[in-house]
């Protein structure tokens, strides 16, 4: 796995402005969706805008494990509804991705997107549209990887990613029983025994309420030797990094006893700006470590999808080792309005991979 | 603005990965648990809660420690003596080579990254070898104060009893010389994790070829190792913790390989606890014959929680006083700052309480009688206490289904016939919470609080010190008054409730069952008779039940009955509940499922663990199936 193209000059718009990279792609080659298939109210969102455009992709569905009832078992099924009623008014061609029995949470993505390739789901040349909006990390990591690394193996086709963001809704879901963490697999980064000694660099996402989770991870790395917390600024609400920190605070000075200086801040709706600080940490600590020990940076997210894009190029391009202890299912602790959901979605998509980089 | 330390939140790199950092705040008396005959001649099998001590155990042994120790007799004299007493060090340094190990997460991913099941199981045990040898050349070099890896070649392996199988083991594991042996695990792990990371699909019928039985235990049991041609004196000791993190397939065939007789190799093996599954692996083993079994827990619990209190004084001591000290220039130590006796007890309160009682009393002239007693104590506390234990005792007096028609005309026993320890616990209880004075507190109270978990242990005093922080950083003296002890242990015990929805799998059967304990406990240990006294905590099922619940086809008879296997399971291994089996109730044997400890405060229930209510699986079944969902249980 070697880097494609660093994502330099990059591609990414959001809301109408979007509209352009779908349509630019879609004549680029056989258009291919993949989504999620849960009870997330963004589940649709891309896929409604395509089909808005007049777009009509070949859509491939990724089973999610249900959550634990309640008013997202019935935004699941509503959403399952929705979907066959528009795959039957547009005429969609939909694929199930299969998910064998004996898979886990560490390996389910790897195996759904090696499944992608290996059952002709996605073929050379293809457009391969992903929306993460309803795809938990464990997941949308490995697909987009994989996509990534067939295409610089077959030298064409395309790769895009959507996200559909609304702060109110993340706001809402909630995630239940947090499973251990663990190296996501497809992103395990060098595995070699170090001939030096290993200098662990952990760099996680700061997101809301992911105290349990920022906790299962420091454990299982067994105490990184420099932590360098990742905070959202500039972002939308301009306190946002600060009160980060103070709902973390126990956790990060405490615990974790992190130097304040050690805080990066990346613009929370761009996933380049967070790419290009993870690399760059990456790198500088390579440098400036080189003959000391070897350095073996992990990243973890737990903010927003589009940031986790970021995290996830950066990880793909500089083998960085990606953990998640993620939720062992999400729900909704309240049902959203439909009209509000609307109006407050908005749709970012990248251009990660093919005919812009030439 | 000086800032200060936690010295219980903290769990910086050096308590993870230095050695004299962990060998400094580990208490030794957890060593007390193993018993020297039965630990090095058959697998030892260690089962606890996570943050039991399972690991802790485990990497007291590991040649890093055991180097450590060896090397700084004079900073770790207790450990020193404890190690040397069971055997793994004496004056001239390790008697045994540490091999730690760690099961977690890589192994898993085996059986579950797409290989064919047989492939999957061969690649694990292939992995697993390349990594217990490569741990064993690494501790035979440390065990030397030797560089790892570069002094690898200076390591040299015979064989006690040479023959086709031990040579069989040692072409597959690399030869006999420290460098060979490492480059062929490096190869393997390289080319198995290469596999197994893959982001574009594998032929696995044409990947590397894995083992098909655990060849590093055969090659440790009759290997002595030598460096530069000197015999390295330690014998192996394998180290394998986390072995919950297997797949049930890779666990059992790696428990058959530990407990197969031929082996002669030192082995621990450490896991969660699955309190309520049952093993097939250790179907076929005699327990003390073939295999050691060690339950942290309910070790610690047998010997009469007054060892493990003092361990976790111990461990407490260790992380805060120095630093207290230093923060306050004064010698005391942590446990002196903590009030130990409640605040007096006002007059006005005792005369609430002997004003109720008396009004309870009414004209009853036995019930008078007894009221006698109370002027006969010395403090107002003793005879507030008094007059509420004489409350519980006329309570249970009327509720007695046949009451006399007349009184006795003789003259009343100012005596009530019962067990005065449990009434005057059950009487502090009920007056606290009525009154709302302070109940949890003192040293005693924050080991009960632990439940046998050095992890919650520290939590709890982790929240201590940040109130004693709070008060130096005012310049004042960091006492923790009663008061202020009970409204941070009551506040941790709502906050570890209100995060259960968020770190536990199935939360809604789990919630429901824990929530309906608790209830059952308040109903029972608020009563007006304390008919429990000194309340309830727990529910209890007979041997039967448990065994329809252990049994797959006997439980999906019972609605509702797989929710609470689940739910039990969860609770039991997460710590949540705490289970004694073949507890003798009336001559009948059932299982008592008590509360955590800090779970308990909550609900303001006492923190004995004797008090239980029996109820029928049926019943307990129905609790996690009812109706009630996540959001409404969060509120409770």
């Amino acid at each position: 796995m070697s880097a494609p193209s660093p994502w330099v000059d990059y591609l990414q718009r959001r809301g109408d402005d979007a509209d352009a990279l779908f349509q630019a792609a879609s004549g680029l080659g056989r258009l291919v969706f993949i989504m999620g298939d849960g009870f997330d109210p963004r589940a649709l969102f891309g896929l409604r805008r395509l089909l808005e455009l007049g777009l009509a992709p070949v859509v491939i569905r990724i089973p999610l494990p249900r959550g634990p009832g309640g008013a997202s078992s019935v935004a699941a099924s509503e959403n399952r509804h929705e979907f066959d009623r528009l795959a039957v008014s547009h005429g969609l061609t939909v694929r199930y991705a299969s998910i064998p029995a004996e898979v886990d949470q560490t390996t389910v993505g790897v195996v759904i997107s090696r499944g992608l390739i290996d059952s002709e789901f996605v073929l050379e040349g293809d457009t391969v549209v992903v929306d993460v909006s309803a795809l938990p990390t464990r997941i949308f990591f490995p697909i987009i990887g994989t996509l990534l690394e067939h295409n610089r193996e077959k030298a064409c086709g395309e790769v895009l990613v959507v996200v559909a963001e609304n702060p109110d809704l993340d706001e809402i879901i909630r995630s239940t029983g947090i499973v251990d963490a663990s190296p996501v697999a497809g992103f395990w980064g060098p595995r070699h025994e170090a001939e030096l000694p290993t200098i662990s660099i952990w760099a996680p996402v700061v997101g809301e309420s992911s105290g349990a989770e920022l906790e299962a991870i420091f454990s299982f790395l067994q105490g990184p030797d420099e932590i360098y917390p990742i905070l959202p600024f500039p972002a939308r609400n301009p306190r946002r990094a600060d009160d980060l920190v103070r709902e973390h605070r126990p956790l990060l000075f405490d615990t974790f006893e992190v130097s304040p200086r050690n805080f990066l801040y990346v613009d929370e709706s761009n996933a380049f700006d967070l790419y290009r600080v993870l690399t760059g940490l990456h790198q500088r600590h390579r440098k400036m470590l080189n003959g000391v020990g070897e350095v073996r940076t992990v990243t973890s997210a737990h903010a927003s999808k589009t940031l986790s894009v970021g995290a996830c190029l950066a990880a793909f391009t500089s083998r960085l080792r990606v953990v998640t202890a993620s939720a062992h299912s999400y729900r909704l602790h309240a049902a959203p309005h439909p009209q509000a959901v609307k109006e407050r979605t908005t749709l970012c998509c990248m251009w990660l991979a093919g005919t812009p980089y030439k | 603005m000086r800032s200060y330390r936690n010295p219980f939140r903290s769990r910086a790199s050096e308590q993870f990965r230095d050695t004299i950092g962990f060998l400094s705040h580990v208490g030794e008396d957890i060593l007390d648990l193993l018993n020297p005959d039965v630990i090095w001649d058959r697998p030892l099998i260690l089962r606890s809660a996570p943050g039991g001590g399972k690991t802790t155990l485990l990497r007291l042994l590991s040649i890093d420690s055991l180097v450590g120790v060896s090397g700084r007799r004079v900073d770790f004299r207790e450990l020193t003596s404890r190690l040397g007493s069971i055997g793994a060090i004496d004056d001239t340094g390790p008697l045994r080579l540490g091999i730690f190990i760690n099961l977690g997460h890589d192994y898993r991913t085996l059986a579950s990254c797409g290989a064919p099941s047989q492939v999957g199981s061969l690649l694990f045990l292939r992995l697993l070898d390349a990594r217990i040898m490569a741990s064993a050349i690494r501790a035979v070099l440390t065990s030397r104060g030797l560089e790892y890896p570069q002094q690898a070649h200076r390591v040299t392996v015979e064989f006690l009893n040479s023959d086709e199988r031990a040579d069989e083991a040692a072409r597959r594991l690399g030869g006999t010389v420290g460098s060979g042996i490492l480059q062929s695990s490096k190869q393997t792990e390289s080319k198995i994790v290469e596999l197994v990371d893959s982001l574009l699909p594998v032929d696995w019928l044409d990947a590397t070829a894995g083992h098909a039985e655990l060849y590093s235990l055969r090659y440790l049991s009759d290997a002595r190792f030598f460096i530069d041609g000197i015999e390295v004196r330690g014998q192996p000791l394998l180290l394998l913790d986390d072995g919950h993190d297997l797949t049930d397939g890779q666990r059992t065939v790696l428990l058959q390989s530990l407990l197969n007789r031929t082996v002669r190799v030192a082995r621990w093996y450490a896991e969660r606890l699955e309190a309520l599954a049952y093993d097939d692996v250790f179907a076929d083993a005699t327990p003390e014959r073939d295999y050691t079994e060690l339950e942290v827990e309910r070790a610690s619990r047998q010997r009469h929680t007054v060892p493990f209190s003092q361990l976790l004084t111990r461990v407490a001591g260790l992380r805060a006083d120095h630093y207290l000290q230093q923060y306050t220039g004064s010698e005391r130590k942590f446990f002196e700052y903590l009030a130990v006796a409640s605040p007096p007890l006002s007059s006005e309160i005792e005369q609430r309480v002997r004003e109720s009682v008396t009004e309870i009393a009414g004209s009853n002239r036995t019930h008078l009688a007894w009221l006698d007693r109370i002027d006969s104590l010395a403090s107002p506390e003793d005879r507030a206490l008094e007059a509420r234990s004489i409350q519980i005792l006329i309570e249970r007096d009327r509720a007695r289904p046949q009451q006399r028609l007349f009184e006795p005309e003789d003259e009343p026993s100012a005596d009530p016939p019962t067990d005065r320890a449990t009434l005057k616990s059950a009487a502090r209880l009920l007056l606290c919470a009525e009154h709302d004075l302070p109940f949890y507190h003192g040293k005693k109270v924050l080991s009960t609080l632990a439940s046998q978990n050095v992890e919650q242990y520290l939590r709890i005093c982790g929240e201590i010190f940040e109130f004693m922080l709070g008060r130096i950083t005012l310049n004042r003296s960091p006492e923790v008054d009663a008061r202020s002890q009970d409204k941070i242990i009551r506040a941790l015990s709502h906050h570890l409730w209100q995060e259960l929805p968020s770190r536990l799998p199935t939360p809604v059967s789990t919630m429901r069952l824990l929530v309906r304990i608790a209830e059952v406990g308040r109903e029972n240990t608020f009563s007006a008779t304390a008919s429990y006294a000194p309340g309830v905590t727990g529910i209890a099922m007979t041997m039967n039940d448990v065994e329809t619940l252990r049994d797959r086809t006997k439980r999906a008879r019972v609605p509702g009955a797989d929710d609470l296997y689940g739910a039990l399971a969860t609770a039991i291994t997460r710590n949540l509940l705490v289970s004694e089996p073949n507890y003798s109730v009336k001559g009948r044997l059932v299982t008592v499922f008590s509360l955590n400890r800090l779970l308990c405060p909550a609900y303001s229930l006492p923190l004995t663990w004797s008090g239980f209510r029996e109820r029928p699986l049926r019943e307990v079944a129905a609790w996690t199936s009812d109706e009630t969902d996540l959001a409404q249980l969060e509120r409770v």
